[in-house]
């Protein structure tokens, strides 16, 4: 029985053709083979895999290097870009990434999104708030990117976007419920937390020797694990004539992309439960309070851009268990 | 976000696609609840339920996204399992380096045991005699240290072929792989022990497994009637790979065919209950899978001039077959 999709393509897709790209990229319609048969064969007739030249095989190759990156939680950096697709056409940045853009929105539903610069730690301490406002502080243009789903809200729910099988449902259910609470804990203590306090919550979570996730048993291999990924960042100040060390906890680059604001609402909404009226409204004055967002701030609800790709916040079974009182503590 | 240009595809597609990135393989009954959830987000006012959801909304979804996808090399395949007999979905991705998914979540030590696994599987356990393709538990952790000192070489090209530098596991290392790979859907255990590729990782590796383990010189991958023993073969009826079904009675003869294909190729042939390819009568037809271990395999393996032929496995690792017997 012939597996579904072996149909012969005519023609591109060519729904997202309305780009701004300059006609010297020439792009050929180059006649598809059937659908990828088995062996390594990329399926396009003229273009070869290796001309590097050819604008819609970078565009391609684009796509797919961000779909893996996500797989892994790898950051898409610009360096990676370069090599891997671009090689020496170096100057097609541009209208390639624009391109893949384009695709990845209007077949995937995502879009590749920024990440914030890392910020110097001395600067960090120096210009208190200031440094978490700045972007970054050399260059203007962003260094990585990470995915974003573009789904509207509604479809965000885990009966339709579990979290990937990546190993497990479960595993990866587990290890985001974990990131999403640490990141929040973070976030709600003014993105500042002192790591004899970062120890307390993980004792209160029983979390301070082991964590039930596979692979990441020890703490201090999960911790290393979500500095990796971008979710925290550990900064060490040496204070203090003796050279000791200050250690406290920052939100990493992907933690503000993934978990952000919204997440952190989200959670602190979780553990609440409903409430309505007044207690909400005090809530979410609570909440915007210890973001470091101002008392002015509304809660903004369904109409905020980049969604989160990575499973919904809203399943966190150790957020439960957890006393969250961090919003008061600072 | 706006539909620019086709219409024929929007966001209940992007939803569709972006649940089955996030799963490994879907059937026709767990996709009805997701595609009616998504379509009740589209249109509120009209919710949908899971059994509004018919057969073929959902093969219109998966050729709609088929069409988008096929550009970056994905395909939503399908297959039957070989032994539930379901119809398995799972959104592949056709280029990509055998192991590479795998690899991942896992150290390339760990990846080299997968490797030797699948090798013990394919090669080891798949002969003339008795064509397994699986391996119980303790078969997959003697593969856990690799091979002492001679490299396996094939002639394919294959790039991930030497294990040679690979680490040895200890054997608790060596178990929690392979049960993470079972839990990841790569293997499956069934009810005796075995191991054995699931209807994902057949579909995944497909290409792969031919170029690996059919190594004669080319991509000839139908049944042939060589000396060599074809290690990847394909089902008369259905044209997938056969690891658990039903042989020719006649060992040198290549023909395979699914359980649950038997009753397709017999109507195909008018009624007549034959081998396609030799015509010998298919009566009690000898087991291809884990059954083939039991049904009177007295000899999983010879020496190196044995009824497989010239063998490319040096006489070494012979030894890891052990005592595998009916």
């Amino acid at each position: 029985m012939p597996a579904l999709g072996r149909k012969r393509r005519a023609e591109r897709e060519d729904e997202d053709d309305g780009s701004p790209e300059p006609a010297t990229q020439g792009r050929r319609r180059t006649t598809q083979n059937d659908n990828p048969s088995d062996e390594d064969d990329t399926g396009y007739g003229n273009g070869n895999g290796d001309s590097d030249s050819n604008a819609e095989q970078m565009v391609k190759k684009l796509v797919r290097l961000a779909l893996a990156c996500e797989y892994s939680r790898l950051p898409i950096r610009r360096q990676m870009i370069r090599e891997k697709v671009l090689g020496s056409a170096g100057r097609q940045f541009k209208p390639v990434f624009e391109q893949a853009q384009l695709q990845l929105r209007s077949v995937f539903g995502m879009e590749m999104v920024e990440l914030p610069e890392k910020e110097k730690v001395t600067l960090a301490q120096k210009r208190g708030i200031a440094a978490k406002t700045q972007s970054q502080s050399q260059s203007k243009t962003a260094q990585s990117y990470t995915l974003v789903s573009l789904l509207p809200a509604p479809f965000q729910d885990p009966a339709i976007l579990p979290p990937p099988s990546i190993p497990t449902q479960a595993t990866e259910a587990q290890y985001t419920s974990l990131y999403t609470l640490l990141v929040s804990l973070v976030a709600l203590s003014g993105d500042e937390l002192a790591d004899t306090k970062m120890e307390r919550y993980l004792r209160r979570l029983g979390l301070e020797d082991h964590t039930p996730i596979p692979g990441y048993t020890k703490t201090e291999l999960l911790l290393k694990r979500m500095e990796k990924e971008g979710y925290l960042v550990k900064v060490r100040e040496i204070a203090g004539g003796q050279g000791e060390e200050d250690v406290s906890w920052m939100v990493g680059p992907r933690g503000k992309v993934e978990v952000g604001e919204q997440g952190v609402r989200g959670l602190v909404k979780a553990v609440y439960g409903d409430v309505d009226g007044y207690a909400e409204a005090e809530l979410e004055r609570r909440v915007a309070r210890s973001l470091g967002l101002g008392d002015a701030v509304v809660a903004r609800r369904d109409d905020i851009p980049p969604k989160k790709k990575r499973g919904p916040r809203r399943k966190n079974g150790e957020a439960e268990e957890a006393e969250v009182e961090s919003d008061e503590e600072d | 976000m706006s539909d620019h240009g086709d219409p024929a595809y929007d966001n209940t597609h992007r939803a569709f696609l972006q649940s089955l990135l996030a799963r490994q393989t879907i059937t026709f009954a767990e996709a009805k609840p997701i595609l009616a959830a998504i379509q009740t987000v589209q249109t509120p006012n009209r919710p949908t339920l899971p059994e509004d959801v018919s057969q073929a909304d959902f093969e219109y979804y998966v050729d709609a996204l088929n069409t988008h996808i096929s550009a970056y090399d994905f395909e939503i395949r399908s297959t039957h399992h070989q032994v539930s007999k379901e119809r398995i979905y799972a959104l592949v991705n056709t280029t990509s380096d055998a192991l590479t998914q795998m690899a991942t979540v896992h150290t390339p030590d760990e990846i080299a045991f997968v490797k030797r696994v699948l090798d013990a599987m394919f090669e080891t356990y798949n002969t003339q005699v008795a064509e397994v393709m699986a391996v119980t538990s303790m078969q997959a952790l003697k593969c856990a240290r690799p091979p002492h000192g001679e490299q396996q070489r094939r002639d394919s090209g294959n790039q991930t072929q030497v294990t040679a530098s690979s680490a040895a596991l200890t054997g608790s290392q060596a178990q929690s792989v392979l049960e993470s790979i079972v839990q990841e859907g790569w293997f499956e255990l069934s009810a005796k022990g075995y191991h054995s590729l699931s209807p994902r990782a057949l579909m995944e590796l497909r290409g792969w497994l031919v170029e690996t383990y059919n190594d004669q010189g080319g991509e000839d991958s139908d049944e042939e009637e060589d000396d060599e023993h074809v290690k990847i073969k394909f089902c008369a009826a259905c044209r997938e790979i056969v690891t658990v079904g039903q042989r020719c009675t006649d060992l040198g003869c290549g023909a395979r065919v699914h359980n649950h294909c038997t009753r397709n190729l017999w109507r195909s042939q008018g009624g007549k209950e034959e081998c396609p390819t030799c015509k010998k009568a298919w009566t009690e037809a000898p087991a291809v899978g884990e059954k083939a271990a039991r049904q009177g395999a007295r000899q999983a393996t010879n020496g190196p001039n044995g009824p497989n032929g010239r063998r490319r496995r040096s006489p070494s690792d012979e030894a890891q077959s052990g005592a595998e017997e009916d």
